[in-house]
């Protein structure tokens, strides 16, 4: 299947300015009234999880100002899942808590809500026809909203590579259950020659690591695949399988084909590439390129796919894991170097499958 | 069976004791203590506190202080607690509470914010309300199951922070309307609202002559539109219902009750005493989630102020009976009896509609405004199980003292000291004087007030 050329609005980080002027400037350009239906419920679709990202709450309040001007009615959300998925014992309290601390709040007319329940549990079965799922459990807040605008704070990821807006999309606009069908292909296993004994990745949530004969060993059993224990490794011990990634993004993709037929309008997806770590252990956690700025776009896929080639078509910073991997230059595959998955395999099967467009137009917008 | 023991605090304070004490939301702190509350709040339970938010455009409901205080007790007694309501099933057209966003509006307009309890505010059953714990009570009265809001469901211990005050639909709304009817998801609430919907003479009653049809009522089209099984039909002059569809969700009811009002729609005898026992089923169900009844781990208070005839979903009246205080116990039966029982003895309130129709103290009022009793709920959670009709009520009064003082005043430094500090660095009062130019007292003298006084009045 061939697309034409998805369009893509770039706003550079130039000059000292305001990030909601910022954000307003590019809103004119992507003309978000036009997208948006009068008096439809819009979701603005946040990250709140423990993950320590720049949380662009402006950019959140600036976009949701511009919906309540085209009369749509827009609110603040995320899943609480996110949570709930590491921490069994978690609930809708550590969520806003947690969204409290990042100065995501309910403000004037904007109110913060949880997509999936206070519990993580409020879904509706969604069939899909894709490559590897037939269903999914969308949350039911999304069941009558016309749009969604997802706000994704790009970052490494080990399970997909680049974090973006399919991510968002797929894995943060499910409930418990969606993500645990995610997430349930993902058996992490800890490699005994890299291993230290150190116990650290001693977490589990779900008590799937043993010990035996010296050695901690994850029970493939019982694990869930929630990464908690990778997360802490410093040794870079604990090892996904290649063949494991792929199947999990070949899920992400169905997810996101589920989630996107509930909406009647478009989706905006508003990519932030601004403090780009590892997020992995192994590494020291700065930054490994400059910020560069914003990316709006209606395509999933186009949109990931611009925000990979900006950062890998930029210098990478010395003493942070672009150096320790060798990819400093310009067009060196960063993300792949340092996560150890590939993103471009994901566009590609998400092409195939009509997702998105992996190829695009890049406008830069200028700030005046 | 030993009596359920109630601790009740008036409302009313002695003549000039203005101390901080005698406030209403303080009284009910101390309750919270007499009652032994923090006994049943483990350290680390998670404790949802259920309040009825008030629909858009009502100013009856709770104030958000009142709630507080009981929070902050929480708090105290090492709980995690949580401030929790449920959307609700759509019986009016324009109620501020369908979904968890509208919900959550109507909630901040009202104050009821984090901000406002230092606590999460947490729409208990998810966005449209489905999300819900199924409950089996193989022993109910008329329902055999019930749906719990999930977040209530899952939380170790539930405090119900209840207004009392009158209901048209169950006679009363205090702290066992707040489980069977405030507790339960929106399937839930349909469950209840449905009690006897097999039953075809318990469906609601058609007055077709009273309806003037498209020509006579501008609201025909939201009257066609709030079925959502399509039953209603509205003709030139007359309408058309087909009485096997519907599901009694109220919606034209409340509708030609409120804004067209014509009351072509009326409820049928009988209907609303099957509701009360089905919210006594729904009620029980609540309080079996988690062993909660089992391990006592439920309390409730009642705020007997502003008891208007009808509940917080609508806009409020004029109150019926005058205030009476702050009741708490562990016995949701007991509790809303001491409050029905001092209903009767009271007198009503003036220019209210319990005088409108004559009422006297030690009448039954909320039977003769309603036309049922509020007993059946009262009885049929007393039969499951969940309580004791039987009860003595302990009076407590407010303890004026220091260390009572220290407990809930907005500082535990005296303001005085604060002052004290200040004037020793810049005695502004002193600083002042000097430049001050006043009448001497003596020249205002008795003689000058009056010249003064009969000089306005002929002004």
């Amino acid at each position: 299947m061939s697309y034409g050329k998805s369009t893509i609005y770039f706003l550079p980080f130039l000059g000292k300015k305001d990030l909601s002027v910022l954000t307003r400037e590019l809103l004119k350009e992507v003309d978000l009234p036009k997208l948006l239906l009068a008096e439809g419920y819009v979701p603005i679709k946040v990250q709140i999880d423990f993950v320590d990202r720049p949380s662009f709450i402006e950019i959140a309040r600036e976009i949701a100002r511009e919906c309540a001007h085209a009369r749509a009615v827009p609110y603040l959300t995320d899943t609480t899942s996110t949570i709930l998925l590491q921490d069994r014992k978690a609930s809708m309290f550590e969520w806003t808590e947690l969204a409290l601390k990042k100065g995501i709040s309910a403000s004037y007319d904007i109110p913060l809500l949880p997509l999936d329940g206070p519990c993580g549990s409020d879904g509706l079965f969604v069939p899909i026809i894709g490559k590897e799922l037939a269903a999914t459990y969308v949350s039911n807040a999304l069941l009558h909203s016309s749009n969604l605008i997802v706000l994704t704070c790009v970052t490494c990821d080990p399970l997909t590579g680049l974090e973006g807006g399919m991510k968002s999309l797929g894995f943060g606009c499910v409930t418990l259950e969606g993500k645990k069908k995610l997430h349930e292909v993902i058996k992490p296993a800890i490699l005994r020659n890299l291993c230290t004994k150190c116990g650290k990745c001693d977490v589990c949530s779900q008590n799937a690591i043993m010990w035996s004969f010296g050695y901690p060993a994850i029970i493939t059993e019982m694990c869930v695949g929630c990464m908690k224990c990778f997360f802490e490794c410093e040794e870079g011990a604990i090892n996904v399988m290649q063949r494991q990634i792929k199947r999990y993004n070949m899920r992400l993709v169905d997810t996101c084909l589920g989630v996107k037929k509930m909406f009647k309008g478009k989706i905006l997806y508003v990519n932030l590439i601004a403090k780009i770590t590892p997020h992995s252990a192994k590494f020291p956690n700065k930054p490994i390129i400059p910020d560069l700025g914003i990316l709006a776009s209606t395509d999933p896929v186009a949109i990931d796919k611009a925000s990979l080639d900006l950062i890998n078509n930029e210098w990478g910073i010395r003493g942070t894991a672009a150096e320790i991997c060798n990819v400093l230059e310009p067009g060196k595959n960063k993300i792949e170097a340092i996560t150890g998955f590939d993103p471009n395999y994901t566009f590609k099967l998400a092409e195939s499958l009509g997702l998105g467009s992996t190829t695009y137009e890049l406008i830069e917008v200028k700030s005046r | 069976m030993a009596k359920s023991k109630i601790w009740f605090t008036s409302d009313k304070i002695k003549p000039g004791f203005n101390s901080v004490l005698e406030s209403i939301e303080f009284k009910a702190a101390r309750l919270f203590d007499e009652a032994g509350f923090a006994d049943i709040i483990d350290p680390g339970d998670r404790v949802a506190v259920k309040i009825h938010i008030g629909d858009w455009g009502n100013t009856g409901h709770l104030r958000p202080e009142l709630v507080r205080s009981i929070v902050d007790k929480v708090k105290e007694a090492g709980g995690i607690p949580f401030v929790t309501d449920t959307v609700i099933m759509q019986y009016y057209t324009f109620s501020g509470r369908g979904n968890a966003l509208q919900l959550m509006t109507t909630a901040y307009r009202h104050g009821h914010t984090p901000d406002a309890y230092g606590c999460p505010f947490i729409i208990a059953d998810g966005f449209y309300g489905q999300d819900d714990l199924r409950v089996e009570i193989p022993n109910g009265i008329l329902n055999k199951q019930a749906y719990i809001a999930r977040a209530i469901a899952d939380a170790d211990v539930l405090i119900s922070v209840a207004h009392y005050k009158g209901h048209p639909a169950t006679a009363v709304g205090a702290a066992i309307k707040n489980m069977g009817i405030g507790c339960q998801s929106k399937r839930g609430k349909y469950l209840v609202h449905l009690a006897g919907w097999d039953e075809p003479y318990s469906k609601p009653e058609i007055h077709p002559e009273r309806c003037p049809g498209k020509n006579g009522c501008e609201w025909w089209k939201m009257c066609e539109d709030s079925c959502t099984e399509g039953a209603i039909k509205v003709l030139d002059d007359g309408i058309q219902w087909d009485k096997d569809k519907c599901l009694w969700c109220w919606a034209h009811v409340a509708l030609c009750f409120f804004d067209a009002r014509k009351f072509a729609f009326t409820p049928a005898p009988g209907f609303n005493q099957r509701m009360e026992l089905a919210m006594a089923d729904a009620a029980y169900a609540t309080m079996i989630t988690k062993d909660k009844l089992k391990k006592g781990k439920v309390a409730f208070i009642n705020y007997a102020i502003d008891i208007t005839p009808w509940c917080d979903c609508f806009v409020n009246d004029r109150p019926a009976i005058p205030n009476f205080g702050v009741f708490a116990s562990k016995d949701p039966v007991a509790i809303d009896k001491a409050c029905i029982d001092m209903t009767t003895q009271a007198p009503p309130y003036p220019g209210g509609l319990a005088e409108d129709l004559g009422l006297k103290a030690g009448e039954e009022k909320w039977e003769k405004i309603h036309g049922f009793s509020p007993l059946y709920q009262i009885y049929g959670l007393e039969k499951l199980g969940g309580g004791n009709a039987d009860y003595e009520l302990i009076t407590v009064e407010p303890k004026v003292t220091v260390d009572e003082m220290m407990k809930y005043a907005p500082t535990k430094v005296p303001q005085t000291l604060w002052l004290r500090e200040m004037f020793k660095a810049n005695h502004f009062v002193r600083e002042v004087l000097p430049t001050v130019k006043r009448t001497p007292s003596k020249e205002l003298s008795d003689a000058v007030v009056e010249k003064y006084r009969s000089s306005l009045k002929k002004a």
